[in-house]
């Protein structure tokens, strides 16, 4: 499982586990079922701090991403379609939140952010075929 | 499986108190701190802050001259076999002596500690890549500290004692170390103190920090609720002060022209009212790194602009 | 600075200006002493004169010493940090070569101006022997600055060459002397001064050349007996089962460092030395007895020498304080210093066992005994019974005294305090030295005073040894008694059992080998003598010295 974590970004570590670990999911690279690496092996292999790993799995756990098994581990959970789709979209709403944020500080207007996204959509169309 | 939080009941290392002087300098002025159980307690401070004074006062190399020191709950000048005999300690200068080959080291090291796990040393040896028949005067530096903190680990001490472990070391051995660390901790019940001027480190690893300045402690407690209460501010100024603003509540400021950036500590609810008195907006806030909120303590508060 | 030079003689001069300033002032002192004298008409004290030049001399030698230590070569050599700078090497070793040479010439012709003045060196002989002395004295420091840099790798050569060159120095200049006494017509001054002063030039090329190896990655370091030593130590066959405690590990670690010392150094002397000149005299019957005392001399000599190593908590380090790797194991004091008194055990045993082997073969094999057989016939009539005992206790009493020559030290060494350490070696250098010195000055005072008073000796002297005796068993007893008593109750009652075993031997030995015809009641200081002797009190106060040590 691949994470990358970044402590100077400003954003506590657990969260960035948590964000990463939504994203794979979200993203089809982690499974249903599939099994998450024990606490102390990711913890070894990001070198950070096994409590904060803990807590970031807690915190999957309460949302409902994974569950945990006892004695044999944690396991990406059933419900994932649900949250996935509940996690894109709140995935999207915060880049839309910071690109709305940019644009009222450099004064542009919505509508012009509007076309804007239809410009950029239309730029990878013509970059994908 | 729910991880062991550390117990806030049974402090591994309790200071009280403590002070010590070395001739007309004050090395360590009246400092407090306890590390729980089972928890990575990162100690931070510039070069002479009085890191490697404190650890020497846990090892028992040191007397306390005002205040207390107990480690286990014991003396550790007055019961230095049965403290020494849970701490595994890793310095920063390498003082093996360099006489001796490894397999010499593993053997005499081994004798002092009832608790060695002989088939966990091989396992490091062949991890760390030593040659057991090398001396020790012909290994690097970073072999060297390979084999310092496989001596200090093997026995799977209750505490392990780190001294500014990577200090001059390269990134893979850093990250050995780092993986020590991590590895003692993950077992039941087991703390490791070390002291570093390398804060990535120390954000990456720890549970509760300090930080030391000039001998006093002027930050401790868990590094989430420490990096919660600071924020970092940056102000737009309509009109470029003329001299640097005088911001209450402020750690430290810089910036220059119209824009100032503000470090605070815990001071948030006021500083809107603060910066609107002296004409200026709030245009960003962001939680700083570790790294910027120990220059903001140390640092005398102003970081002078290249002109 | 104008220029390198100038800047190169700077640096000398701020290093050195506390030396100039006591040159100076010896000449300065000096110099007044004999314009004082020269107005009163006295007589200069000449030996005052004679050991302040010396000492100027000395300063002078270690102002143009121009060495520091390199620590990635481990050595005192020509300063490391001068080889950066843009300077080519011939004027790096130039500068303080010319300027010693400047400086000494100076100093000296100081010395003869201001000082010698009275009339020493009026001749012209004595015009010409000034200059050769200047000549040599040139000479001689610029050959001390050469070996000094040149042999920077090679300590123990290089102390050995600047002991031997030193003695040379003062031969060498009092050549001309020898050659007009012993009638040498071609040693003369006008042939020898050419002769040294063409050696000049010839040391600066050699200080040239390997200061440059030096600096460009040369220069040996290439320590050919420590190499020895530890490819025979890879080749011996090395235990590989654990220690069975910590006091076994930490005897491990001590014998490893040093215990092996006294045993090699007397082995070597007598199997390297002392072997073959008495195979080659072995005809000889006044050797034996002369030889004989110095080998049983030498293990306690070499004891109270390698006893100043022990004491310290590290054997080969001037510093002493304990270093962190054993301050950090968990074991306690009183075990360290146990340890160490073990292996000094261990050591002295092999040692008097070699040197019983080496006696006995010797006597038995190929020494020519005609000399000593008279006063073993004597001694086997005084004692018929216990002769073998005798001699058996009297090998056992000089291995408990080279034994407590080896650890006598442990309590000022392992304090870590160097006042303690230096003054108490100081005092036991400079006393004995003193008495010496004292004795020499007042020898005719000391053999009227025997004549006046022959029984003194006998009476008096006897019994004012054996109170002042009593009076130091009964200060060693009290400290002993304090000092065992912070120790932890299982070591003291094991080193009590150990000091009441050895006292006893000594005890046995007093009584057994007690003079036959006792006239002056010598017998019962000779009793003392045997309680004071074996280390009690000193060996108490080692563990609480290094706890002191340890936890500063």
């Amino acid at each position: 499982m691949q994470i990358h974590i970044s402590e100077s970004e400003g954003i506590p570590i657990y969260q960035q586990i948590v964000s990463q670990v939504r994203y794979l999911i979200a993203a089809g690279r982690l499974q249903t079922g599939d099994e998450l690496p024990p606490i102390r092996v990711l913890a070894e292999q990001l070198t950070v701090n096994p409590n904060t790993v803990a807590r970031a799995y807690l915190e999957l756990e309460h949302a409902g991403i994974v569950t945990k098994r006892h004695g044999s581990g944690t396991y990406v959970s059933e419900a994932r379609n649900a949250v996935t789709q509940r996690e894109k979209t709140k995935i999207l709403t915060k880049r839309v939140d910071a690109l709305l944020t940019e644009a009222r500080q450099l004064d542009v207007e919505l509508s012009e952010v509007i076309k804007l996204l239809h410009e950029r959509d239309a730029a990878m169309d013509e970059v994908a075929k | 499986m729910k991880f062991p939080s550390p117990s806030s009941a049974e402090a591994v290392v309790s200071i009280t108190n403590l002070s010590r002087r070395f001739g007309a300098k004050a090395a360590l002025n009246d400092v407090s701190l306890y590390v729980p159980r089972g928890c990575v307690f990162g100690l931070v401070g510039e070069n002479g802050a009085g890191k490697t004074t404190l650890i020497k006062h846990i090892l028992g190399l040191l007397r306390a001259e005002a205040g207390s020191v107990r480690v286990f709950g014991l003396d550790p000048i007055g019961d230095t076999v049965l403290t020494l005999g849970r701490i595994g300690y890793l310095s920063e200068t390498p003082d093996l002596p360099g006489w001796m080959r490894v397999d010499e080291l593993i053997r005499y090291t081994q004798a002092f500690y009832p608790k060695w796990d002989a088939a966990y040393a091989q396992e490091l040896l062949t991890q760390f890549g030593l040659n057991p028949t090398q001396r020790l005067n012909t290994l690097s530096k970073g072999q060297s500290a390979k084999a310092g903190l496989l001596v200090a680990q093997a026995h799977r001490p209750d505490l392990l004692l780190l001294d500014e472990p990577s200090s001059g070391l390269d990134p893979l051995v850093r990250r050995t170390i780092l993986e020590a660390v991590i590895r003692t901790v993950a077992d039941e019940g087991r703390t490791v103190f070390f002291s570093s001027h390398l804060l990535e480190e120390i954000e990456r690893v720890s549970d509760h920090i300090a930080m030391l300045h000039q001998g006093k402690i002027v930050l401790c407690g868990p590094l989430d609720e420490i990096k919660a209460q600071h924020r970092q501010f940056t102000l737009h100024f309509e009109v470029p002060p003329a001299k640097t603003p005088v911001v209450a509540g402020a750690l430290s400021i810089s910036g220059r022209g119209k824009e100032w950036t503000v470090i605070c500590n815990g001071a948030r609810a006021e500083l809107p009212s603060v910066a609107a008195k002296l004409g200026a907006q709030i245009v960003g806030e962001r939680a700083p790194s570790l790294n910027e909120i120990f220059v903001a303590h140390a640092g005398t508060g102003e970081i002078p602009v290249p002109a | 600075m104008r220029s390198p030079i100038a800047a190169l003689t700077w640096e000398i001069w701020r290093r050195g200006r506390r030396a100039a300033a006591a040159v100076v002032g010896c000449i300065a002192f000096c110099a007044i002493i004999n314009l004082i004298v020269h107005n009163t008409n006295g007589r200069p004290p000449s030996s005052i004169f004679g050991f302040l030049m010396v000492l100027s001399f000395a300063f002078l030698l270690g102002l143009f010493n121009c060495t520091e230590f390199n620590s990635t070569r481990e050595w005192n050599g020509f300063p490391y940090r001068l080889f950066v700078l843009p300077v080519p090497t011939w004027q790096l070793v130039a500068v303080p070569m010319v300027l010693g040479l400047i400086a000494i010439e100076g100093v000296y012709f100081a010395w003869v101006k201001l000082v010698w003045t009275h009339g020493q060196l009026d001749n012209p002989d004595a015009a010409k022997a000034t200059l050769w002395w200047a000549v040599v004295l040139g000479a001689y420091l610029t050959y001390y600055q050469v070996t000094v840099w040149s042999l920077a790798g090679f300590r123990i050569l290089r102390s050995i060459v600047l002991s031997v060159g030193g003695v040379s120095s003062i031969l060498v200049a009092c050549l001309p002397f020898f050659g007009r006494v012993l009638n040498w017509p071609w040693i003369t001054v006008e042939h020898l001064i050419p002769i040294v002063l063409t050696t000049i030039p010839m040391t600066f090329i050699i200080a040239w050349v390997t200061v440059a190896r030096q600096r460009h990655g040369g220069g040996r370091r290439r320590n050919f007996v420590k190499a020895l030593m530890e490819w025979i130590t890879d080749r011996l066959p090395r235990r590989t089962k654990k220690f069975s405690s910590p006091a076994a590990a930490q005897f491990w670690f001590e014998w490893r460092r040093a215990g092996l010392l006294l045993p090699a150094a007397v082995g070597f002397a007598l199997f390297v030395v002392v072997a073959p000149i008495s195979w080659a005299t072995r005809d000889d019957p006044h050797f034996p007895g002369a030889t004989f005392t110095w080998i049983i001399v030498l293990p306690i000599v070499l004891g109270i020498i390698l006893g100043k190593g022990f004491a310290k908590a590290e054997f080969y380090s001037r510093n002493l304080s304990v270093p962190t790797f054993l301050g950090v194991r968990p074991i306690s004091d009183a075990e360290i210093v146990a340890a160490k008194i073990k292996v000094a055990a261990v050591s002295v045993l092999i040692t008097w066992v070699m040197v019983g082997a080496f006696l006995a073969a010797w006597f038995l094999l190929c020494a020519n005994t005609t000399e000593l057989q008279p006063a073993l016939y004597e001694f086997r009539i005084f004692y018929p019974h216990s002769w073998r005992l005798i001699i058996a206790l009297c090998f056992v009493g000089l291995a408990l005294l080279t034994w407590s020559f080896l650890i006598g030290e442990m309590w000022s060494g392992l304090s870590g305090k160097n006042s303690w350490y230096f003054g108490s070696i100081g005092f036991q250098v400079s006393a004995p030295l003193l008495i010496m010195v004292g004795c020499a000055i007042w020898s005719n005072e000391i053999d009227a005073f025997a004549k006046r008073h022959p029984d003194f000796l006998k009476i008096h002297f006897i019994q004012i040894t054996g109170w002042v005796l009593a009076v130091l068993i009964m200060m060693k007893m009290w400290l002993a008694a304090r000092s065992w008593s912070k120790v932890e109750p299982r070591q003291s009652r094991r080193y009590v059992i150990v000091w009441a075993a050895g006292t006893l031997c000594l005890v046995g030995f007093a009584m057994l080998a007690r003079p036959p015809l006792d006239v002056e009641r010598q017998f019962h200081v000779y009793l003392l003598l045997a309680l004071l002797l074996f280390p009690f009190a000193r060996v108490g106060l080692a563990p609480l010295s290094l706890n002191k040590n340890r936890a500063r």
